[in-house]
């Protein structure tokens, strides 16, 4: 039988009581966003290798372990996509970028280990931009597989770098896929594509098996429909791993219901919306309504002024012209797809050790800073960017020329920030803005108070719909398993 | 994100933005402070400018083109407003790097 597509664009939460009744079979599941993706993954340009043998065979494991009885949890059975930066044994793991595009490991990554572990189906490695923009991309076209195009409007871009995971979740290729982010690599491409995602408190998943563009600032994380499937998710991939020394022994748990429900307390980031497009501007005005329903608002929250987006900025050139050292050595980089991106390495080799020594000094300032700020809110809310999607074809900067925003502050009014900090966000979907295009809100908390968020943005989804509309996708169609 | 080096370059001596406020650091806190960065600091940069781009040629010019090598050195100028910056904000002496070396002893993992 054929899997309706409603169910394709159920949430994890849906589908996995549907398989753990038995009332949706894994094999058909997989067989149907198999298909889905190879019938429209091209059309996003959201895939990078469908692993379609390895998903059949971990989906009907699934199947003959559910109909034994052995029920491994809310993930057991749901397919999913990674971005192709997280190697898997045998497959290509391209890194987005041409000069790996034949490269391959013989190992899974640790997240990709738990994610099995959990019963979860891979199905594809999904398109990123190369080197997850590393070298400093400014433009789209900036991957070997082409610019990854946002489901609600093909002349714009899904966003990045984790483009591939934004699309296929928009599109409903994948019910969840794995992203990351150093500076704004999962929110951006869920606020363009209109899904929900989490950027985790750093350390809280394992990095081991994922390309490194900034070990000290490089993040894993879920992108999928709703807040709550963000949680689920997180419990599956979160934890130490002895091949990752940043990760985290912190334990995180997740259940629906937790942490015990009262009334939040949300701040408003001061002048959040300063600057932004006026869609933008009015989705997250009436996002703040509906919030009003259910938390105390703090207006004017005000960050501690130090040089957040330079210091992150200097720290990730150095790390990254260190990480992409032997691309940089043996001219490998002239291979990249954006011209940008094929000398945008180079200025990273000269960044002085005292430099980059001093900008992660004062990370540690800047850290207890925004702690002290974070830890009087269950999160504080802004925009998640201040326009809809780029359009494709054109440089960033002339994207939305009528929008001058300094990138850093109204781009992303707590990208920088956050990221520099290692702090938890989660981006929601919040309402349409230009061309039909989506927008976005994002809930940044404290360290390790992922739970927060997603009570927080699930009280939210639970009061409003946008993260249940669909893009418009002519010809999409759920063919019967072969 | 997309526009660093942009976001680099621009910054220069304007503010973050209007969402910052000066803070009331802990005791324990070191205080932050910020010199003023001169006007003319992009033209006293020109010598370091010169000088970096000039290694970036020495070791990779075989894989720039000049035009190139004219776009990293962009890159450059940006980089070292930033460094300007950052080295214009004091801090003690006890304000170590946030990163831990962990000493490695085979088989305790």
């Amino acid at each position: 039988m054929s899997v309706p597509e409603d169910v394709l664009y159920g949430s994890i939460r849906e589908l996995s009581e549907a398989i753990r009744t038995r009332k949706l079979s894994p094999v058909e599941l997989a067989e149907a966003y198999l298909q889905r993706l190879e019938q429209l993954g091209p059309r996003f340009g959201a895939v990078v290798t469908i692993t379609r043998e390895r998903a059949l065979r971990e989906a009907r494991a699934a199947e003959r372990e559910i109909a034994a009885g052995q029920w491994r949890g809310p993930l057991h059975g749901v397919p999913y996509g990674v971005k192709d930066l997280l190697s898997t044994a045998g497959d290509l793991t391209t890194w987005g970028a041409a000069p790996y595009r034949e490269q391959r490991f013989d190992f899974d990554a640790t997240i990709v280990q738990r994610l099995t572990k959990a019963g979860a189906v891979l199905v594809a490695k999904l398109a990123m931009i190369e080197l997850a923009g590393g070298f400093g991309y400014r433009q789209a076209d900036a991957s070997f597989t082409g610019p990854a195009r946002t489901p609600w409007n093909l002349g714009y871009w899904a966003g990045g770098s984790s483009s591939g995971p934004g699309a296929a979740v928009a599109a409903a290729l994948v019910p969840f896929a794995i992203g990351s982010e150093t500076w704004g690599s999962i929110t951006t491409p869920c606020a363009f594509s209109g899904v929900t995602g989490l950027r985790p408190t750093y350390g809280r998943v394992s990095r081991h098996g994922a390309m490194a563009l900034s070990w000290s600032m490089d993040k894993l994380g879920p992108m999928c429909r709703t807040a709550d499937d963000c949680g689920l998710i997180l419990a599956a991939i979160a934890g130490p791993d002895p091949l990752d020394p940043s990760a985290s022994t912190r334990e995180y748990t997740y259940t629906r219901d937790s942490p015990a429900r009262r009334r939040f307390r949300i701040g408003v980031l001061k002048n959040a919306t300063a600057g932004v497009q006026e869609e933008v501007a009015a989705s997250f005005e009436a996002s703040l309504r509906v919030l009003a329903e259910l938390a105390d608002l703090v207006p004017d929250v005000e960050l501690p002024d130090h040089p957040y987006g330079m210091a992150a900025s200097l720290i990730i050139d150095a790390e990254g012209a260190s990480a992409f050292e032997d691309l940089l050595e043996t001219g490998r980089a002239a291979l990249l797809t954006a011209p940008e991106d094929r000398h945008g390495g180079y200025s990273g080799t000269t960044v002085f050790a005292k430099d980059y020594l001093k900008a992660i000094r004062l990370r540690g300032v800047m850290s207890r800073d925004l702690d002290a700020v974070f830890a009087r809110y269950d999160a504080v809310v802004s925009p998640t960017r201040g326009t809809v999607a780029f359009p494709i074809g054109k440089s960033f900067n002339e994207a939305w020329p009528n929008v001058p925003m300094p990138p850093g502050t109204r781009a992303q009014p707590l990208g920088a920030a956050a990221n520099i900090a290692g702090l938890p966000g989660l981006a929601v979907p919040n309402g349409f803005g230009r061309e039909g295009l989506p927008t976005s809100i994002t809930f940044t908390g404290r360290a390790f108070e992922e739970n927060l968020l997603i009570a927080a943005a699930s009280a939210y989804q639970g009061r409003t719909d946008w993260h249940r509309r669909r893009p418009p996708i002519a010809g999409a169609s759920s063919p019967p398993p072969q | 994100m997309p526009t660093r080096r942009e976001f680099a370059l621009a910054v220069g001596a304007a503010t973050l933005g209007a969402c910052v406020r000066t803070p009331s650091p802990p005791p324990s806190a070191p205080t932050p402070t910020t010199t003023p960065t001169a006007p003319a600091a992009a033209d006293a940069n020109a010598p370091a400018v010169d000088a970096l781009t000039e290694l970036v040629r020495h070791r990779y010019g075989a894989h720039l083109s000049e035009a190139q090598i004219g776009m990293v050195r962009d890159d450059i100028r940006g980089g070292l407003r930033t460094s300007d910056r950052l080295r214009a904000i004091r801090l003690p002496n006890s304000a170590e790097p946030d990163v831990v070396f962990t000493v490695h002893r085979g088989g305790d993992r």
